[in-house]
C-alpha cells in the first residue's frame, strides 16, 4: 500500500493531490460535460466496485483469521491485524454511500457498530466505563453458556434495544484481534495475547475454544453482511440498483449529494471528530483498539473524493471511472464547482496530516489530549474544512435540484 | 360531530416531521434542520448516549460523574430517545427517579424561589440510587403495586395497579415522616424544540383558573424560575412544568440525575449532611462546560417528530372523533402554531399537533403525587404530549405510561384520568368495546 507508506510526508501528498488533479484535467475533451443522467448512471457502478472491493478485503481477512486460529502466534496475529487494516482502507471509502442510500445506512450498523461495551463480548481487566442502564454491560458472551452460532450472535447484536452491545463487525473482530487499548505507553494500541487463541493448556484469559469459534463466526458475518451489499448494487441484478434506478434524477442527485454532505458534516467534522475534541477521551475514538481512527478519517474523505471525481482506484490498483458530479458541477455550476475542488483538496489534505501525524508515532488518541495544542488545531482546522465543504455540498444540491 | 376536520395532517410536527417509525423513530433530526448543522446534532447525540465516569480520569473530559447519581448517561434513562418505565421486581431503578421535598415555610425563601421546593435538608430535592466509590447512595427504591378493580358501563370489568414506593437502604439516616416522594419515568423527547418554539401568549391564551368558561377545565400556568435571566418564567418542560427552557431543562438533569455541576447549576447535589459527597474529587468548574451543554440542547431541540400513521384508515377516524367526543382535545390541544425563532429559525411558523396545552390541570386523588412544586398543587400534573405514543412500543419496549409507568396500557392510562378528566374518562367507561378499541387504535397510531 504505496499511499499508505506515503503518509507520512506532506511533500509526498501533494503529488498524490496533483495526480487528482491530472484526473479531473483529463476531463476538459467532449466527454468532460456528462449529462446528468450519465453521472447518476455511474454512481452505482462506483458503489459496486467499491463494495466488491471491500468484500475483497474480508475474504483476505478471514484468510489471515484461519491462519491465525489454525496456529496462534505473534506472526500469524500481527497478519491478521494488517489485514484488518487493509480491509477497513477500503470499506471506510464506503462511508460516503451511507447517509444518502437508505438500504446502506439500515445495514451499516451490523458491520461498523462503535462504540462497544467490551463486557458484553469478552473479558475485561481495569477500569471499565459502560451505561449503568445497560443490563448486558459484563454479559461476556465468550465466557457464557450461550451456543455460540450465527443466528447468536445476530440475535444479539444491539441486545436490548441498546448500542452498545455491539456483537458483530469490524469493531467486534478489531476488539477480539487486538483488545482493550490500555495506552501504556500512550502511544500502543491494544495487546491481546495471541495465547487468547491458544488451543489446550496455552489459553489465556479462559475460553479460548469459544473465543476463537467467536473469532470465525464474527469474521463469517462480516463476509455475509459485505456480499449482501455487494448484491445489492450489483448492476441489473441488485434489488437497490433497481430501486435506485427507478428514482427521479432529481432524487439519485440528491442522494449521492447528501451522502458527501452527510459524511463530510454531521458524522466526521461532528460525531468523530468534534466530539473527540471535547471529550479529548479514548472511548471516542472509532478504531480504539488497534489505534487507526486516523486511517478512517483519511479514508472516509478519501471516500468523498472518490465520489465527486466519479474515480476509485481499487486495492488491487483496478481504476473505475466515469462521468462524475464534478464534471457535471462544473458545467452547471462553475464557481461552486470550483470552490468545492479548493475545499475537498485542503480537506484531503488536513485528513493527511492527522494521518501523517499517527504514522510519525502520535495515534490519534494522543492528538486529541488536553496537552497536545498542536495536535487539536489540527484536528480543529480539519474539522473547518469538513464545515466548509458541507456547505457547499449544501449549496451544490440546491443548485442541482433547480435544472 | 364535524367530520371534515378529521386526520387533516399526519404531519405532527410540521416541516420537523419524520417518516421513519422503527425502534430509531425517536432519534432523528428534524428533516428541516440543515444538513450543516448535523454535525452538531451528531456531536450532541454523541455526548447524550455515551457514559460519564468519575473524576479524576485522566484521559477524558467525561469525567464529573456524582458523587451521587441516579444513572451514568442520559440514554439510560431515555432509551433511544424514548420513554423510561418503573423497576421489575429486584431490578434496580433506573430509567425512573423519585424526587423528594419537605411541607415549606409560609413565605418563601431564597431556595424556594429558585427549585419551586424546600428540598430535604439530608436528601435535597431527589434521591439519588447510585454513587462513586467512597461514598454512600442515598437510597434503594422498590416498587410495589396495589391492583384495584373497576368496571365499564357494559358491565365488563378492568384491573389498575397503584404504585406503593419501598424505600430502603437509606444512606443517610432515616427520612422526615413529612417527606414527599415523587417518582417519575423519564418521559420521551421528541419535538421538545417545537414546544419550545410555541409563544407563551398561545399557552396564556388557554388559562382559565377559575373555570370562567364552565367546562370544568381550568388550565393554570406555572411559574417557575429561569436560571439565566434570574427571573420568573412560565413552566414549560417536566411533569410539573418545572422547568422554563431545554437548556435548563438539560443542565438539571445534569446535575440532579448525572451529578454533573454546569455554568446553570455549578453545585453538586451534597447536602451539608453528606461530607464524603461535597469533598469530591470533582471533575472541574464547572464539569460540563458550555459547549457540551450547548451541544447536547442541540440535539434534543433539533429531535423530530414521526408522522402520525393509518390516517386514512376509518377506524382511526373513529378514534379521534370519539377522542374528541370525550373532550379529551379540552386539554390534550390538538394544534398549536410555533412562533418566529432567531436561535431556531427552522422550526418558526409551523403548525404542530402535540396534543397538549403546556398547562397544569387537576388530575384528582388517584393520581395525586401530594407533592407542590412552584405553583403546581399535589394533584396537579402538565398535560403530557401525545404524539409518537402509539410508537413506545417499538421504541422504547414496553407500555408502561402516566408519571410513574403504572399504566401497563394505554386503556389504564386512560382509566386514571380523575379530577378535571374525571368526565372524559366517564365517557370513556360508557363506550362499547369496540368504540374503546377505536379510541385507543387512534392513539396507538399516534
Amino acid at each position: 500500500m504505496t499511499l499508505h507508506r506515503c503518509l507520512r510526508s506532506l511533500a509526498c501528498s501533494l503529488v498524490v493531490l496533483a495526480c487528482g488533479g491530472i484526473a479531473i484535467a483529463g476531463e476538459r475533451g467532449p466527454s468532460s460535460t456528462p449529462s446528468v443522467s450519465d453521472v447518476t448512471a455511474h454512481y452505482p457502478a462506483l458503489a459496486f466496485a467499491m463494495y466488491e472491493d471491500s468484500l475483497r478485503g474480508a475474504l483476505v481477512l478471514t484468510r489471515d483469521i484461519d491462519a491465525f486460529l489454525a496456529a496462534p502466534s505473534e506472526a500469524t496475529q500481527a497478519q491478521a491485524r494488517r489485514s484488518w487494516i487493509d480491509a477497513r482502507r477500503v470499506y471506510s471509502q464506503t462511508e460516503v454511500f451511507r447517509f444518502g442510500n437508505p438500504n446502506v445506512d439500515q445495514w451499516e450498523g451490523n458491520v461498523n457498530a462503535w462504540p462497544i461495551d467490551e463486557g458484553f463480548i469478552d473479558y475485561v481487566n481495569g477500569p471499565y466505563s459502560h451505561d449503568v442502564g445497560n443490563p448486558h454491560a459484563r454479559e461476556n458472551l465468550i465466557a457464557s453458556s450461550l451456543p455460540l452460532d450465527v443466528k447468536a450472535l445476530r440475535q444479539r447484536h444491539e441486545m436490548s434495544g441498546i448500542e452498545p452491545n455491539v456483537a458483530t463487525g469490524y469493531h467486534a473482530i478489531e476488539f477480539l484481534l487486538w483488545g482493550r487499548d490500555p495506552n501504556t505507553p500512550a502511544a500502543s494500541a491494544g495487546s491481546r495475547p495471541a495465547t487468547d487463541f491458544a488451543t489446550g493448556d496455552a489459553c489465556t484469559n479462559g475460553s479460548c475454544d469459544r473465543r476463537r469459534l467467536y473469532l470465525k463466526l464474527a469474521t463469517n458475518i462480516l463476509v455475509a453482511d459485505l456480499r449482501d451489499m455487494v448484491e445489492d448494487w450489483r448492476p441489473e441484478m441488485g434489488a437497490y440498483w433497481h430501486l435506485y434506478g427507478a428514482l427521479s434524477t432529481q432524487e439519485k442527485l440528491q442522494r449521492i449529494v447528501l451522502g458527501l454532505a452527510g459524511l463530510s458534516g454531521g458524522e466526521l467534522a461532528g460525531e468523530r471528530l468534534r466530539v473527540a475534541l471535547l471529550a479529548h477521551s479514548q472511548e471516542d475514538e472509532q478504531s480504539c483498539f488497534s489505534d487507526t481512527t486516523h486511517l478512517d478519517v483519511y479514508y472516509n474523505v478519501l471516500g468523498i473524493h472518490d465520489v465527486l471525481l466519479g474515480r476509485y482506484v481499487s486495492s488491487t490498483g483496478v481504476v473505475t471511472q466515469g462521468p462524475s458530479l464534478y464534471a457535471l458541477a462544473r458545467r452547471q455550476q462553475p464557481a461552486v464547482a470550483t470552490r468545492l475542488f479548493e475545499q475537498v483538496t485542503q480537506t484531503l489534505a488536513g485528513a493527511l496530516e492527522v494521518a501523517g501525524a499517527a504514522n510519525a508515532g502520535t495515534p490519534f488518541d494522543q492528538q486529541i489530549t488536553p496537552e497536545n495544542s498542536t495536535g487539536r488545531a489540527r484536528i480543529e482546522t480539519l474539522i473547518t474544512r469538513l464545515e466548509a465543504q458541507t456547505a457547499t455540498f449544501e449549496a451544490l444540491g440546491t443548485g442541482l435540484a433547480s435544472r | 360531530m364535524c367530520a371534515h376536520a378529521l386526520a387533516e395532517s399526519p404531519r405532527s410536527g410540521g416541516t420537523a416531521t419524520t417518516g421513519i417509525h422503527d425502534t430509531s423513530a425517536f432519534s432523528l433530526p428534524a428533516p428541516s434542520l440543515p444538513v450543516t448543522r448535523r454535525g452538531d446534532f451528531f456531536a450532541g447525540n454523541s455526548f447524550f448516549k455515551n457514559p460519564w465516569v468519575p473524576a479524576p480520569a485522566s484521559t477524558t473530559a467525561r469525567d464529573g460523574l456524582g458523587p451521587l447519581f441516579n444513572t451514568n448517561t442520559c440514554q439510560s434513562c431515555h432509551l433511544k430517545d424514548g420513554r423510561g418505565r418503573p423497576p421489575e421486581p429486584g431490578e434496580t431503578m433506573t430509567s425512573m427517579l423519585v424526587r423528594v421535598s419537605v411541607p415549606g415555610p409560609s413565605e418563601p425563601g431564597a431556595i424556594e424561589t429558585r427549585r419551586g421546593v424546600t428540598p430535604d435538608a439530608v436528601y435535597g430535592d431527589q434521591l439519588q440510587n447510585r454513587a462513586n466509590p467512597g461514598v454512600a447512595p442515598e437510597a434503594r427504591i422498590d416498587v410495589t403495586w396495589e391492583t384495584m378493580h373497576g368496571r365499564f358501563a357494559d358491565g365488563s370489568e378492568y384491573t389498575l395497579q397503584k404504585p406503593r414506593l419501598r424505600v430502603s437502604e437509606l444512606g443517610y439516616g432515616a427520612l422526615r415522616s413529612d417527606a414527599m416522594l415523587s417518582p417519575r419515568v423519564a418521559p420521551a423527547l421528541i419535538g421538545l424544540g417545537l414546544l419550545e418554539a410555541v409563544p407563551e401568549a398561545q399557552i396564556q391564551r388557554r388559562v382559565d383558573p377559575d373555570d370562567a368558561d364552565r367546562d370544568g377545565i381550568s388550565g393554570r400556568a406555572n411559574y417557575v424560575w429561569d436560571e439565566s435571566r434570574g427571573a420568573r418564567a412560565l413552566g414549560r418542560f417536566g411533569w410539573k412544568a418545572g422547568q422554563p427552557k431545554l437548556r435548563q431543562q438539560v443542565a438539571a438533569a445534569f446535575a440532579g440525575d448525572l451529578g454533573l455541576t454546569t455554568s446553570l447549576f455549578p453545585e453538586q447535589p451534597c447536602t451539608a449532611s453528606q461530607s464524603a459527597c461535597a469533598r469530591g474529587p470533582h471533575g472541574g468548574a464547572p464539569e460540563v462546560d458550555d459547549r457540551i451543554l450547548d451541544l447536547v440542547t442541540f440535539y434534543v431541540r433539533a429531535l423530530g417528530v414521526p408522522a402520525r400513521r393509518k390516517t386514512q384508515l376509518t377506524a382511526v377516524q373513529r378514534g379521534e372523533a370519539l377522542f374528541r367526543s370525550a373532550g379529551c382535545t379540552s386539554c390534550h390541544v390538538e394544534s398549536m402554531r410555533t412562533g418566529k425563532s432567531e436561535t431556531f429559525p427552522w422550526f418558526a411558523n409551523q403548525e404542530i399537533h402535540a396534543y397538549t396545552d403546556l398547562l397544569l390541570h387537576d388530575m384528582g386523588e388517584g393520581l395525586a403525587d401530594g407533592r407542590p412544586e412552584f405553583q403546581a398543587t399535589g394533584r396537579e400534573w402538565r398535560t403530557p404530549p401525545l404524539w409518537g405514543i402509539g410508537l413506545i412500543p417499538i421504541v422504547s419496549r414496553h407500555t408502561r405510561y402516566l408519571h410513574d409507568g403504572r399504566a401497563r396500557n394505554l386503556q389504564e392510562a386512560i382509566l386514571w384520568h380523575g379530577g378535571e378528566a374525571e368526565k372524559s374518562r366517564r365517557f370513556f367507561e360508557s363506550l362499547d368495546a369496540t368504540q374503546r378499541d377505536e379510541l385507543l387504535f387512534f392513539l396507538d397510531n399516534l
